[in-house]
């Protein structure tokens, strides 16, 4: 979906904005509202469904791989994390093709770059590392249905929520020859005569209260906005993407800063636009803890396919 | 500041139109989609649109309602794009300025026609339209720009024809444009309104709602100078153009039809509310769910 708009429509736009009044009632720094649903995808490990304003959908799903590496060769340990944006050409005619291929790739830099010191980041990541020479390797798969606007806004809730959806299966580690390990399930000891593989397997899960969020801040006229919609991005002269994470209660921590599209920034006004993306992302991050807390479990059918 | 993360809605939009009375009108029945057999005795009755005979069988080729007209069998479909009717008022954009032509985008299947002879150059009426004014054609409207006008002819292969010589009509300027599905737009006599709340709107038969501080007709002296000076629009009229234009995206997720009356009163039972609120699932699910039941309250006393 193209968006075009006339001369006359985008002053009416820009002027709302210096306004504080923007097109659909909200102010400069409020966020549609967000739809998260929590393992839709029966197939992966963890699964979450983002919507925002009820149009711009994304579907995140992570799976798990078991990596040997080499441990003397590797000093520093990096991120098990693995990041894929693919755009679906029914999210928007420009995506078709190839036409997405560039975007979706500098949205997974910026995962990458945002979840580049995760070890600190999330609290009990360590134990993905399992023995000597193993490892589980998070493939952290996005794809994009529908596009609004504020597609990386989107993904990062959507990674958040399918992190916190991720159930890592327990392992148990035992020598075996010429100084190998064998590396089995571990399935909670029943009794009876049921089978070992009808047995679920214990899994823990990764603490995400200290993930990093993404949000863009765009720059319209002189006021700055966060979350916005198609219609408002044709008038963009400049756009900052922010990734902050919480240090403490309410404490944030710029993680990256980029800026994407063409036009120039004063240092002042970068300033500006992150100062606003982190009291955005305050509120938006306790909403999405709180929604990641409180969620119960649907049954299939009453889902996001209906 | 607002931020919400929640789940998705309980009920949606067309759980919650069946609960409210506003459909039972409608015969299920009656309610055909593409292959199913709307009369088996083809000998008795003449197809019409959307119908195909097929095996001694008349055959729906569209999903959407039965009509019948006392032979005449046809199907109406739902949902479609705008086929266009000659008188209709529709909202477009322009793609491309041609030779003695713009072609405009009125969410039709084609591109219609706006001929350079069937607008109000400035100047006025008994002008000889030149090879002058063809050079300036993209002067006076280009690419990306919003018009008003009306349709005049519907040529055989769906083209409309369409045309701006009247001063309600023409380029539009400041405003929000809003785009519903062309059927929940109800026909009537006017199209253009100025509502109380110091604004106005263009309900366009093609589906495109305009919400405008003014009728394009209140500043026609400025016609005349081709450039207009760009005015400012205060925050009173901001909030109430906003406010409607919430409404009218209210109504059309709930498939409640647009007219004025449907409007007015969205606008004034919204009045509670803040704007932005419409859009969150819990507000505006009830609150359709009042609009409907009262329209059709309204609907029953009149009768």
């Amino acid at each position: 979906m193209e968006v075009y708009l006339s001369d006359d429509e985008k002053l009416f736009l820009i002027a709302g904005i210096e306004d504080n009044i923007r097109n659909d009632g909200r102010t400069c720094a409020d966020f549609r509202q967000v739809v998260l649903e929590q393992g839709v995808l029966t197939g992966t490990n963890g699964s979450c469904r983002v919507q925002l304003g009820h149009t711009t959908d994304v579907l995140a799903g992570i799976k798990l791989e078991l990596e040997s590496f080499d441990k003397d060769s590797e000093k520093n340990t990096p991120p098990p994390f693995k990041f894929f944006v693919d755009f679906s050409a029914n999210a928007s005619s420009q995506f078709a093709g190839k036409g997405g291929d560039e975007y979706a790739e500098e949205l997974s830099a910026a995962l990458t770059t945002a979840y580049s010191n995760s070890y600190d980041i999330l609290g009990n990541l360590k134990k993905v590392q399992l023995a000597d020479g193993y490892r589980w390797k998070i493939y952290v798969d996005v794809t994009v249905l529908q596009w609004n606007g504020s597609v990386i806004d989107a993904i990062s809730l959507g990674v958040i929520g399918a992190l916190h959806n991720l159930s890592i299966p327990e392992v148990e580690i035992s020598p075996d020859d010429g100084g190998k390990v064998s590396i089995v399930l571990k399935r909670p000891r029943t009794g009876g005569n049921v089978r070992d593989e009808e047995v679920p397997v214990d899994t823990w899960k990764l603490d995400v209260s200290r993930c990093p969020l993404l949000v863009t801040v765009s720059k319209i006229g002189t006021g700055n906005v966060i979350d916005c919609t198609p219609e408002e991005e044709t008038c963009i002269r400049s756009q900052l993407w922010v990734g902050l994470t919480p240090i403490s209660n309410n404490d944030f921590e710029v993680t990256c800063v980029k800026q994407v599209g063409s036009g120039l920034l004063e240092i002042e006004s970068v300033n500006e636009m992150i100062s606003l993306s982190s009291g955005a992302v305050k509120g938006l991050h306790s909403a999405l803890l709180h929604r990641l807390k409180t969620e119960e479990y649907r049954k299939p059918g009453h889902s996001f396919l209906l | 500041m607002s931020y919400e993360v929640s789940g998705p809605p309980l009920v949606s939009p067309w759980m919650m139109l069946s609960m409210s009375e506003a459909r039972t009108d409608l015969d299920d029945a009656k309610i055909v989609i593409p292959g199913h057999s709307v009369s088996d005795a083809p000998q008795h009755f003449m197809r019409g649109h959307g119908t195909y005979i097929r095996e001694g069988e008349i055959v729906s080729t569209v999903s959407g309602a039965v009509n019948q007209l006392n032979r005449l069998l046809m199907v109406k479909p739902i949902k479609q794009r705008y086929s266009g009717e000659v008188g209709d008022v529709v909202v477009g954009r322009v793609v491309e300025v041609q030779a003695k032509r713009w072609k405009v985008d009125v969410n039709s299947r084609l591109h219609s026609n706006l001929p350079l002879g069937s607008v109000l150059l400035p100047g006025g009426d008994f002008r000889r339209k030149d090879v002058e004014d063809e050079e300036k054609m993209s002067e006076f409207l280009k690419n990306g720009e919003l018009i008003c006008a009306e349709v005049q002819q519907v040529q055989h292969d769906g083209t409309l024809m369409i045309h701006t010589r009247n001063n309600k009509y023409g380029k539009l300027r400041q405003g929000i444009l809003i785009k519903v599905p062309p059927h929940l737009i109800k026909k009537s006599k006017v199209h253009f309104h100025t509502l109380p709340y110091g604004m106005a709107i263009i309900i366009g038969c093609n589906g495109c709602v305009w919400v405008t501080p003014a009728l394009p007709e209140t500043f026609e002296e400025e016609q005349h100078v081709q450039i207009s000076d760009y005015q400012k629009v205060s925050q009173e009229v901001r909030l109430a153009m906003v406010r409607v234009a919430a409404c009218v995206r209210l109504l059309k997720d709930y498939s409640i039809s647009i007219y004025l009356n449907s409007l007015t009163t969205c606008y004034e039972m919204s009045q509670p509310y803040e704007i932005k609120e419409l859009y969150e699932q819990e507000t505006s699910s009830r609150l359709a769910y009042l609009i409907a039941a009262k329209l059709l309250h309204e609907i029953q006393e009149n009768q």
